[in-house]
């Protein structure tokens, strides 16, 4: 990180070895990094350390880890990755709607963990008028209203642009159906056909910005969720 | 179940007609009340061989045809020696008490079968878990005590070694817990219509690793329509064959990932040019840990395929195995209907 002063991140989890190794990689990647074993400790921490981002296990011993979600909500607007063992979509989709950023199913590497940290964390920081997307062979500029693929321009319509601009915006992150439905439809995912809108377009852009479509490396689908887009950094 | 069991009731009628019918040879011969011996075998044979309920079915229907056929005055239930009475009670008695005790030694005996089967499964999981760890555990304690004298590669490799092994253990671990899913009739399905290329896709993101230098022939119609499916766990059922068809093939033979319409439903075809599957095997490979061929360097819980079956089911589709006939190697079926009932 080229930030002056160290990110500050808050763990909760209540297994030993799992902190262990997450805070050898945080540390490594210079960040500074505080724990906490329990819900109640997270509660404390999450605000006296002041992190600029927390990891947040959600089978805790004290507490429903969603219930403690929602608790550091109220307190405060920091950045949360959630560790989860369920697979369930649904699980995710609840953290998700209590207020979480993003998730992560474990097990996860570290590469996965630091890469959500960037790009939940990016939100602390104003984003530039000008921003060039690049990831890939993939070029937006949002100023010039431009995307590129491998040098040749490639021409969007304005629903599947603005689809990616949302994506971009939140590239890294997990954007749920739902938000895209309301952002750019201004619809819910009961609103007949809409869902199926949405994936009809997904796949139009993905027949003109994906090399090969029929295997996305950029638009990720997060299976029950909602997308994903693939960032380089 | 008796609407399944019927045929067995047929054949207890038969086995007590054939004995009603000995009868009538010899019950000149011989006193009638004699003649019950060979109502108790029927019981017996029948209690032995199709359980409880065929067996009291049995004993009933031996009184009755005693009764009718062998007992004077014949073709009658009359009866004139009171002491027949007697007779059917302890026909009936017997019959029960046979019919009660044969059937708990045959509950016994299935009960023993199938501890005897949790042990083989157990020491077919513990086989499986175990060899992993023990990559892992010997991997990680050389690094950690004396890695010094080894080369960087060599290290590498052992660290390598020791996340692959890991991995392969969450895939186990994951499978596990989906057979309980699936054998506890526990597995929910939550079908919205989803496109067929994005689950495939999703499928490959996931087995990238090994994808990286295979080779694929995708062949999913544009104009494909969308099928109700319940998004990851249709991406468990094609992971898993997918995974499947790299592992028999050989080198750089490509996978096929074909998709068409079956009459009104969406057909999707996995096929790799390996081998193929003996045609005993094309049945039995969706049995719980069952595995055709067992070669050393092809790992496996033999948990994947039955899975699949337990997944596809649950949609109200079909999957199955089939030897390609135009080329070497197997194709698995996937049937799924394109409306949810």
């Amino acid at each position: 990180m080229k930030e002056k002063q160290a990110l500050r991140i808050l763990i909760v989890d209540d297994e030993k070895t799992i902190r262990r190794f997450l805070k050898t990689a945080l540390v490594s990647y210079g960040y500074t990094v505080f724990e906490a074993a329990n819900g109640l400790e997270a509660l404390e921490n999450s605000v006296s350390c002041h992190p600029d981002a927390i990891i947040l296990d959600l089978g805790l011993p004290d507490k429903d880890g969603l219930e403690i979600l929602r608790e550091i909500r109220q307190r405060t607007k920091t950045p949360i990755v959630i560790l989860s063992v369920r697979e369930q979509e649904t699980d995710k989709i609840k953290a998700l709607d209590a207020g979480a950023d993003d998730y992560l199913t474990k097990p996860f590497s570290p590469g996965e963990l630091l890469a959500r940290l960037r790009a939940v964390m990016r939100r602390l920081v104003p984003q530039n008028e000008t921003t060039v997307f690049k990831a890939g062979k993939l070029c937006v500029d949002i100023a010039k209203h431009t995307v590129e693929l491998d040098g040749g321009s490639l021409e969007l319509t304005p629903t599947e642009y603005e689809i990616l601009k949302v994506l971009i915006v939140n590239a890294g992150k997990v954007v749920t159906q739902r938000q895209i439905l309301k952002e750019i439809w201004n619809k819910t995912e009961d609103t007949e056909g809409a869902s199926h809108l949405l994936r009809v377009t997904i796949s139009n852009l993905r027949d003109k910005i994906e090399p090969n479509p029929d295997r996305p490396v950029y638009v990720l689908t997060e299976p029950g969720i909602g997308y994903r887009l693939h960032s380089d950094d | 179940m008796l609407l399944q069991s019927w045929p067995l009731y047929c054949k207890s009628v038969i086995l007590v007609g054939a004995m009603t019918l000995g009868g009538e040879f010899v019950k000149r011969n011989l006193e009638p009340a004699n003649l019950v011996m060979c109502y108790l075998l029927a019981v017996v044979i029948v209690a032995t061989r199709w359980g409880l309920g065929p067996a009291v079915f049995t004993s009933v229907l031996s009184v009755l045809a005693f009764d009718f056929f062998l007992v004077p005055p014949y073709l009658t239930f009359g009866v004139h020696d009171l002491q027949y009475l007697f007779t059917f009670a302890g026909l009936l008695v017997v019959g029960l008490i046979i019919s009660e005790l044969v059937a708990k030694t045959r509950q016994l005996e299935l009960l023993r079968a199938t501890e005897k089967l949790e042990q083989a499964l157990l020491n077919s999981i513990s086989h499986d878990l175990r060899t992993p760890l023990v990559s892992i555990t010997g991997s990680l304690s050389i690094l950690l005590h004396d890695a010094s004298w080894l080369d960087e590669e060599t290290r590498n490799e052992l660290i390598e070694n020791a996340l692959e092994e890991s991995e392969r253990l969450n895939r186990i671990v994951g499978n596990l817990l989906d057979m309980t899913r699936v054998e506890a009739g526990a597995l929910k399905v939550f079908p919205k219509p989803c496109e067929l290329r994005d689950v495939i896709g999703v499928s490959l993101q996931e087995l990238k690793h090994k994808l990286s230098r295979q080779s694929l022939d995708i062949r999913i119609p544009h104009d494909f329509p969308e099928i109700p499916m319940d998004f990851s766990l249709m991406v468990k059922v094609f992971v898993n064959l997918i995974d499947n068809a790299v592992k028999y093939s050989p080198g750089a033979a490509p996978i096929h990932i074909h998709a068409k319409m079956d009459s009104d439903k969406s057909r999707i075809e996995i096929s790799d040019e390996g081998p193929g599957i003996r045609e005993e095997d094309l049945k039995r490979i969706f049995d719980k840990f069952y595995r055709a061929v067992k070669p050393d360097q092809i790992s496996g819980t033999g948990l994947g395929l039955s899975i699949c079956k337990g997944i596809v089911e649950a949609h109200n589709g079909e999957i199955w195995a089939e030897n390609r006939s135009e080329k070497k190697g197997a194709t698995f079926v996937v049937r799924l209907p394109l409306k949810t009932r």
